[in-house]
Parts: structure tokens; sequence; C-alpha cells
């Protein structure tokens, strides 16, 4: 009987050992700027979180972190993980090394930025399989996010890019920004100027004070909400896409739209004018508050635009 | 007052007797009145029962502790786990190669995205330049799934990985799904 007791317990005790194993490697590095100095991390499963600071200095903490049943496994992986930091000229590059073929012998691992810069530098962020915050940066900030989410908020130079591809993306408070974003979802506002490329997704683009060079879309979802008055001179690409664009109602602009298979609609506040041109192609022409605003040229090919006044 | 119960045994005494004590046993039982020694003798030899039994139930437990914690050890370092070592370097590992459930969802997204296919190559209005448009994303949809079946290669329990592939999945019929709504709204 008491070995029985004994026994069930020790069953009853065994998963206990199962606990995971983990481990964890620090990185703390630190870098002198000047206002040329461009920063560069290359990233992939983890995060970056990017804070601006006063100062001259570049501060990263990065943390590997290895979880596993097996104490020799996740020191193996470990150990075949590694951040390196490059320092030449004025570039600071920092890329996560992975060289851990881990199989199913760790459970899970995430490398993990933490970084304050100084607010006026270049900042260029890679990563995958990983989500990417940026707040308050007053120089330029190049984002390439994939398989993963971003936010970033008040970036108020003139020389923002982000590409995102597979993931969420939330945008706020831009001065000027060229996004290109496919499979994704994405939403910004409160930008002031922007110009995009957008594949397969559905955006959402709020209180965006202008366009410029270009808006290209294709097989997607777009509603564009743009409050300036002032348009100026851009491509607009539209293919097997619905846009809805709300204008506002001192907009001054003018465009000419070439259509195949697709439909032009526009408030009686618009000039609308419509030439057929062919089988299923029409050619409009649609102007607002003025004759002497520049045009746009407008291709839509299997796509409905839809104009609406804020 | 006589017991009821008492009187009736002792009334049928004769089918009570069934059996009968070993041979001599009166003898021996007054030789152990008389001798106290023999007594003790069997206590003792009592005694080193119980303590053997007690020995041989450690021995059982500890023997148990060994097995359990062996078993655990084995498990944790030689990762028992029936899924086969990659060589890696573009070596790709599918998901079909995971679990015979994740097979099952490979074949699933695999034979939809065929059949649909098929089926929008015989629609009404299915132009080449229409169906390009969206089979070519397809193509690089497939890229996308080939990179990814890298990265599982070497990291095969990854959740991130596996999502991914899934998502490309339905990435991809997603694409089909916005091409039947074309064609259909061609055809209306």
């Amino acid at each position: 009987m008491l070995n029985t007791r004994l026994i069930a317990l020790l069953l009853a005790l065994a998963p206990l050992t199962l606990i995971a194993q983990e481990l964890k490697k620090e990185f703390n590095r630190s870098f002198a700027t000047t206002s040329e100095t461009q920063l560069m991390i290359s990233n992939s499963f983890g995060e970056i979180q990017m804070e601006s600071v006063d100062g001259n200095e570049i501060k990263i903490e990065a943390v590997i972190k290895v979880e596993g049943n097996s104490e020799k496994a996740v020191k193996e992986a470990i150990e075949k993980m590694n951040i390196v930091f490059l320092e030449e000229a004025n570039r600071v590059m920092v890329r996560t090394e992975n060289k851990c073929n881990c199989g199913n012998k760790i459970k899970e691992f995430s490398i993990d930025y933490k970084v304050q810069v100084p607010s006026g530098i270049t900042v260029s962020l890679r990563n995958s399989f990983g989500d990417v915050y940026v707040q308050g940066h007053d120089g330029p900030v190049k984002l390439d996010v994939e398989h993963g989410d971003f936010k970033i908020k008040n970036l108020s130079h003139e020389e923002n890019f982000v590409k995102l591809s597979f993931g969420d993306g939330q945008a706020s408070d831009i001065n000027r920004m060229e996004i290109r974003v496919q499979h994704s979802y994405f939403n910004a506002e409160n930008v002031e100027e922007l110009s995009a490329y957008i594949q397969f997704s559905d955006v959402e683009l709020e209180n965006i004070t202008s366009l410029y060079r270009e808006l290209r879309i294709q097989h997607s979802d777009v509603s564009i909400d743009v409050s300036g008055s002032e348009w100026g001179k851009m491509m607009m690409d539209f293919d097997f896409s619905d846009v809805d664009m709300n204008v506002s109602s001192s907009a001054r602009m003018r465009m000419e739209v070439e259509s195949s298979f697709g439909d032009v609609s526009a408030p009686s506040a618009m000039n609308v004018q419509k030439k057929e041109n062919g089988f299923n192609s029409d050619y409009y022409r649609v102007s607002m508050n003025g004759e002497s605003a520049p045009i746009s040229q407008v291709s839509i090919s299997h796509s409905d635009l839809s104009f609406s006044i804020r | 007052m006589s017991d009821p119960l008492e009187d009736f045994i002792r009334e049928n005494r004769a089918s009570f007797d069934r059996d009968y004590p070993p041979l001599n046993h009166e003898k021996r039982f007054e030789e152990r009145l008389t001798n106290p020694k023999l007594h003790s003798q069997k206590s003792d030899e009592q005694d080193s029962n119980r303590g053997y039994t007690r020995l041989k139930k450690v021995i059982y437990t500890a023997a148990a502790a060994v097995v359990v914690f062996g078993a655990v050890f084995i498990y944790q370092n030689y990762n028992l786990v029936p899924v086969q070592e990659k060589l890696v370097g573009d070596q790709t590992m599918y998901l079909e190669e995971l679990s015979s459930e994740m097979a099952q969802v490979e074949d699933y997204y695999k034979r939809t995205i065929l059949t649909r296919k098929e089926e929008l190559q015989n629609m009404p209005g299915a132009e080449d330049y229409i169906l390009k448009s969206y089979f070519s994303e397809l193509d690089e949809l497939e890229l996308a799934y080939e990179d990814l079946s890298k990265n599982l290669a070497r990291n095969y329990s990854d959740e991130r990985i596996i999502n991914a592939m899934i998502e490309n999945y339905r990435d991809r019929i997603e694409v089909l799904e916005a091409l039947t709504k074309q064609l259909q709204t061609l055809n209306e």
C-alpha cells in the first residue's frame, strides 16, 4: 500500500521535472553619434522597440531568450544565436545571427531589441516574424516588416519609408511617408504627405493632408480621406480594386481618368465629364474648385473609384 | 436470558463443525503455553519477515523512481519525438511532414486551390490577362511559401513559421476568391 502511494506520488511529480528550461543572453552596447550617423538593425523572430531621446548616443539592449525541455538543447541553441555589432564610418550596423538548426529540440526562442537613439539620426529597421514599434523620431525612418506588425507614431522627417508584408501596420502623426504594403492590413492617420503602393491589402488612410508622387493600388480595398485643399500633380493607378476617396469641400483638384472596365462616381459638387472611349472604356475629367489646379493622371482597370466630400 | 443465536449454534453444532484442526494441535498448544522461548522464537521470525517486506517495498519504490526519472531524463535529453532530423542548407520542410493533422490541413488547402483554379479557368469571362493578374500573385505566394519551408526545416516546432505557412495558403485562397468575385462582376 505504502509503495503504491509513493509510486503514484512520484508519477504525479514527474511532470514537474519537465518544466521548461530557459536561458538568456543579454547584450548592452552604446555608440557615440553625429548628425550623420545611420543606424541599421536587421532582426528576425523578435521585437524591435525604438524610442528617441536627447543626447548623442545610441543605446541598444538586446536579449536572446531560448526555452526548451532540455538544458543541453537550450544551451546548444543559445550558443548558436548571436548579435553582431559593427561600426563603420557613420554607420552602426546591428545584425541578428541565427545559426541554430534547432529542429524541434527547443520550444521557443526570441531575439528582442530595445533601442534608444538620438532623435535626428537616420534609422533603418528590418524585422521578420516580430513586431516593430517606433515613436517620436525626427530623422528619416526606413522600416521593412515581414510576417509581423508595426506601430509608428510622431515621425517628423520628410523622408520616411515603410514596407509591410503579411502583417498589420498602424501609423499616426507622420510628416511625409512612402508606403509599400502587400497582403496586409494598414491604417494611417494624420499624415501630411503620403505616397503609396498597395497590393492585395485592406488599407484605411485617414486625415491625409495631401497625396504626392504616386498612388498605385492593385487587388485591394482602400479608403483615403484627404483633408488638404491643394492637390499636386501625381499619378494614380488602380487595378482590380475598390477605392473610396473622401476629399475636402475646399479641394482644388483636377484629374484625367482613363478607365477600362471601371466606374467613377462623384457627388454633384464635383464636376465630372464622361466620354466613351470604346467598348468598356471611358475617359473622365474630374475637377473641383477651379480649373487651374495641376492635372493628375489616373488609370483605372477593373476598379471602382468613388469620390465623396468630407 | 439466553441468546437465540447462541442457542441455534449449540443445537446445530454438528453442521458447523465441518473443519478439523491439524493432528497434535492440542499438544503443540500446551507446549507453547509451558515453554515461552518457543513463542519468542516465532515472534522473531515474524519480525524478520515484516522487515524483509518493508525492504522489498523500499526497493520497489526506488526502482519505480529510477524508471520514472530515467524516462523523463531520456525524453529531455534525447528528444524521442518521431520527426526526422533534416539536413539543413537549402532543405525545405512542408507542413505535411510535421504531423498527420498538418498533412490533412496541407492536403485540404492544396486540393482547394487546385480545384478553384480549374473552376476559374473555365468561368465565362476568364480572359488570360485577368487570370494572369491573379495567378502571377499565386506564383509569388508559392515562392514566399518555399522561403518559409526553408525556415521551417531549421526550426520545425516554431509556431510563428507554421502560422505564416497556413496564412500563406489562406492568402492564396483569398486571391482566388477575389478573382471569383471579379469574374462574377464581369458576368453580371
